[in-house]
């Protein structure tokens, strides 16, 4: 029987458009972008179209775009790079829910003696603004924010945390990995001074990114080297990766009036079967406008969610746990942590997310399978 | 695979118990799960969360050599060596039972 995906959040199938632009790449036009012949000339031509279809599709300007290996590089980059050109300022706000990317930066930075805040959160995931404001000071550097939870899918009121930097004249650097795709990006409304993107979340190959930068915001570059990227991010660029990651964007922004609304009306159907047949809650906010509309993060009573996992792909259903990794043991993820997941839900958390290739027609067997696996692994 | 529960007894010959619990929480060797880890993953150095997949690879295997279900008080005699992942002495010394539901 046909597997069900069911974790689009952890990364997406390429589009076949997409791959069909990135193929010319690899073998026919394969030259260096850096090269002063034809073919290098016509790739660098290929590299700042795909940059200036990036910039079109978040509204910003084509010399905003920097490419990137991934989000992860790309967040790197924004906190340590924007804390190289401004020594003086020793402190970062960022909440409790961010992914590793940032969080890992920042404790790298707290390692250096840089103070870091992290803003406690609801318990659907949601900053607390008044917090935020609060905490600004002199010192502070910057606030980064993940704009969608990639776990519990919580929407941040993004305009208004630009608002509060912006009063403060603090720097803001947003984790848009998840929502791009998924939400409208409109830089010209929102007002971020970064930006962080991954073209794999949204139908696009593995391993490129893009970080947005205001223009007028410096950074010190990550990677030292060449001069691509106008200086600021040394390497020959992945040619393929920046084409696919631009027609994907492309496609993305396209379908993003028509994928919202679907994901969202399947993510009720889907949720409404959990909550009516099953002993569980949900993680984040309802499903509805401030929660991303492809995921449901989801804990059963009493029962361990890795166990559930395992089983449920082994009867060909892919989701992922709200788990971490331990040197010893397996823990609730920290964003579970943070939200306050009930004790004897914690440990029973699926994170199901939905794309452009889930079927509502799988709901039945989607629910079936987890009740057989429930009954299974459960006490 | 289908939904049963099973629940595992490990006895001696006067049914004294040695263990006792759901399959995934036999004691396992280290040895054997990163045995485990280096077929599924080519890891010789796992996270926790692939040792624990690795473990379950490993119960489901232990499932798999008795195809007659449920057992009581079935000889482990001869099976030492298909066994040797269980981190239990003598394993072959005592007697399994493997309840059904």
């Amino acid at each position: 029987m046909k597997s069900i995906y069911l974790d689009y959040a952890a990364t997406t199938p390429v589009d076949l458009d997409v791959m069909v632009a990135m193929q010319p790449y690899l073998n026919q036009r394969f030259a260096n972008p850096s090269s002063m012949h034809q073919a290098g000339i016509s790739n660098r031509k290929a590299i700042n179209d795909a940059r200036i279809t990036l910039a079109q599709c978040i509204n910003a300007k084509p010399e905003e775009i920097y490419f990137t290996s991934g989000g992860t590089e790309a967040t790197n980059w924004a906190i340590k790079g924007y804390a190289n050109t401004h020594p003086e300022k020793k402190e970062i706000i960022t909440s409790q829910i961010e992914h590793h990317a940032t969080l890992h930066t920042c404790e790298y930075l707290e390692g250096l003696g840089y103070k870091i805040h992290y803003l406690p959160v609801d318990k659907y995931g949601f900053i607390n603004l008044k917090k935020l404001e609060k905490l600004i000071s002199g010192n502070t550097l910057m606030v980064s924010i993940i704009w969608a939870n990639n776990e519990i899918g919580t929407i941040q009121d993004l305009k208004t945390i630009s608002k509060i930097c912006q009063a403060h004249q603090v720097a803001l650097h947003v984790d848009a990995v998840q929502a791009f795709g998924q939400l409208t990006i409109d830089l010209e409304f929102h007002q971020v001074d970064m930006m962080s993107l991954s073209a794999h979340k949204f139908y696009g190959p593995k391993g490129i990114g893009v970080l947005y930068v205001k223009k007028g915001i410096k950074l010190t570059p990550l990677i030292h080297g060449g001069a691509q990227e106008h200086n600021a991010r040394a390497g020959t660029e992945n040619l393929s990766g920046i084409i696919g990651m631009a027609k994907a964007a492309f496609l993305a922004t396209q379908r993003q009036p028509d994928y919202y609304p679907n994901l969202l009306n399947f993510a009720k159907k889907l949720y409404l079967r959990f909550a009516t047949d099953f002993d569980c809650i949900l993680n984040g906010p309802e499903v509805g406008p401030k929660r991303l509309p492809s995921n449901l993060s989801i804990s059963f009573c009493n029962l361990l969610g890795s166990q559930l996992t395992y089983w449920l792909d082994q009867n060909d259903i892919y989701v992922s746990t709200g788990s971490a990794c331990n040197s010893s043991s397996i823990e609730p993820s920290h964003v579970l942590k943070a939200i306050k997941v009930p004790e004897n839900y914690i440990n029973g958390t699926i994170r199901i997310s939905l794309g452009k290739e889930s079927l509502e027609s799988d709901i039945p067997r989607i629910i079936s399978r987890f009740k057989e696996g429930i009954y299974t692994v459960s006490n | 695979m289908i939904n049963i529960k099973y629940f595992i007894k490990i006895t001696n010959k006067n049914e004294k118990s040695i263990f006792q619990g759901k399959p995934i929480t036999l004691p396992m060797k280290e040895k054997y799960i990163t045995e485990k880890c280096i077929e599924l993953f080519s890891d010789p150095d796992p996270c926790i969360i692939h040792q624990s997949y690795a473990s379950q690879k490993l119960v489901d295997y232990f499932i798999s050599l008795f195809p007659s279900l449920p057992l009581i008080h079935f000889s482990l005699s001869g099976y030492s060596k298909k066994l040797d992942f269980i981190n239990i002495p003598n394993i072959e010394k005592y007697y399994l039972t493997i309840e059904v539901k």
